[in-house]
């Protein structure tokens, strides 16, 4: 897949748990697994929102861009 | 009001079939003088016919029994075979087996005829084909032109134009024709028919167990929608293997004919056409075959969006 999620970068800079980000986050555990591992068809702009507000970053340091 | 309604409802249902019924009863004598001096279809079926071959002056069963006997024969001449087994498939191959006696009486028949197996005939019968100048086949009750040919099936046939020397005379055919089923009779030996049964019984049994599984699919959707697991993989395919067989079923009549006459072009006489009955409850499996095909579409799509749903993070 050419969109790769980097969740569990931003997610050991910030030094969280998986847990800790799904509560925080308000999404599930099966869900974040989804997105980690690139399983994910869609992702909502306010579970973006979310995760860059608990993360404290931007969503290009979330999602990369890297031709096939 | 509404039971006002309702008890004028009854009373008119009432005098309806207070009026209509006592008709059925009416004594022989009335039903006659109201159907202009002849009797009615109803009165008819009781009467034993009078049949000039049978003397009046002998006693009332022998009567019946001779009556029967005359009755027979000139069935068999009419190729109204008495069946002792048969079996068809699909309305497109048949196997028959009867009892083949021009000449046989009744008492005959009653007697030892059943167990005469040198008075056995055995056929295939293609009910899907249909002969559309059926008369020539069969001669009503020309005894002459049965006896001819020691008793030989005999075709109208039309020579050839630059032949010219007999233009229309009659010779053997290698079918018979059976009145009753509308089809021709295609002679076979005992072993092929011996043969032939089995395979046929293990078709049929294949079939039957194809259309098992085929119902048990349905009742095992039905049960996953009862449980609320509508947009499964296995509901999909399901439906697909439901709607496929259903539109295949008359696809593989039509060809599965077709086949049969190619088989037996040698027996055929080439004034043959596909039986319209047969084709006359295509439409329906039809259908319902498209209905299944359009549920098994609707529910592709559904699964297909509650994938990408289950996948939305």
């Amino acid at each position: 897949m050419a969109i790769i999620v980097n969740l569990d970068v931003m997610k050991a800079r910030r030094k969280m748990s998986l847990t800790v980000l799904s509560e925080k986050v308000g999404i599930t555990m099966a869900n974040l697994s989804i997105l980690k591992t690139g399983k994910a068809k869609a992702i909502r702009i306010e579970t973006l929102e979310a995760i860059c507000r608990v993360l404290y970053c931007q969503p290009g340091d979330i999602l990369e861009f890297v031709p096939d | 009001m509404n039971v006002v309604i309702g008890v004028l409802i009854l009373l008119v249902t009432w005098y309806w079939l207070g009026t209509w019924y006592p008709t059925k009863s009416d004594s022989f004598m009335t039903a006659v003088s109201k159907n202009n001096g002849m009797p009615t279809e109803e009165w008819n079926s009781h009467l034993r016919r009078y049949d000039r071959n049978v003397p009046d002056s002998i006693g009332y069963n022998a009567y019946n029994r001779l009556h029967d006997s005359i009755v027979t024969m000139r069935d068999l001449r009419d190729n109204n075979f008495l069946y002792e087994g048969d079996g068809s498939f699909a309305s497109v191959f048949a196997l028959r087996r009867a009892i083949n006696c021009d000449t046989c009486s009744l008492s005959w028949f009653y007697g030892n005829g059943i167990y005469d197996a040198s008075k056995r005939a055995y056929f295939i019968l293609l009910p899907g084909w249909k002969i559309t100048a059926s008369e020539k086949y069969y001669l009503w009750g020309d005894s002459d032109i049965f006896k001819m040919n020691n008793n030989k099936y005999i075709v109208n046939a039309v020579e050839p134009y630059y032949k010219k020397v007999n233009p229309q005379y009659n010779r053997p055919a290698d079918v018979r024709y059976s009145k009753q089923d509308e089809c021709v009779m295609i002679p076979i030996s005992k072993t092929t028919y011996g043969i032939l049964r089995i395979s046929f019984l293990i078709t049929v049994i294949v079939f039957l167990i194809f259309a098992l599984f085929l119902i048990s699919s349905f009742i095992n959707f039905i049960l996953d929608l009862a449980k609320g697991l509508s947009f499964t993989t296995q509901n999909v395919k399901r439906l697909k293997r439901i709607a496929y067989a259903l539109l295949a079923l008359p696809l593989f009549v039509f060809v599965l004919n077709l086949l049969l006459r190619l088989l037996f072009n040698r027996y055929l006489e080439g004034d043959v056409e596909l039986n319209p009955e047969i084709w006359s409850d295509t439409w329906k499996i039809i259908a319902v075959g498209v209905i299944f095909y359009a549920l098994f579409e609707a529910f592709k799509q559904g699964k297909k969006l509650k994938d990408e749903q289950d996948l939305t993070v």
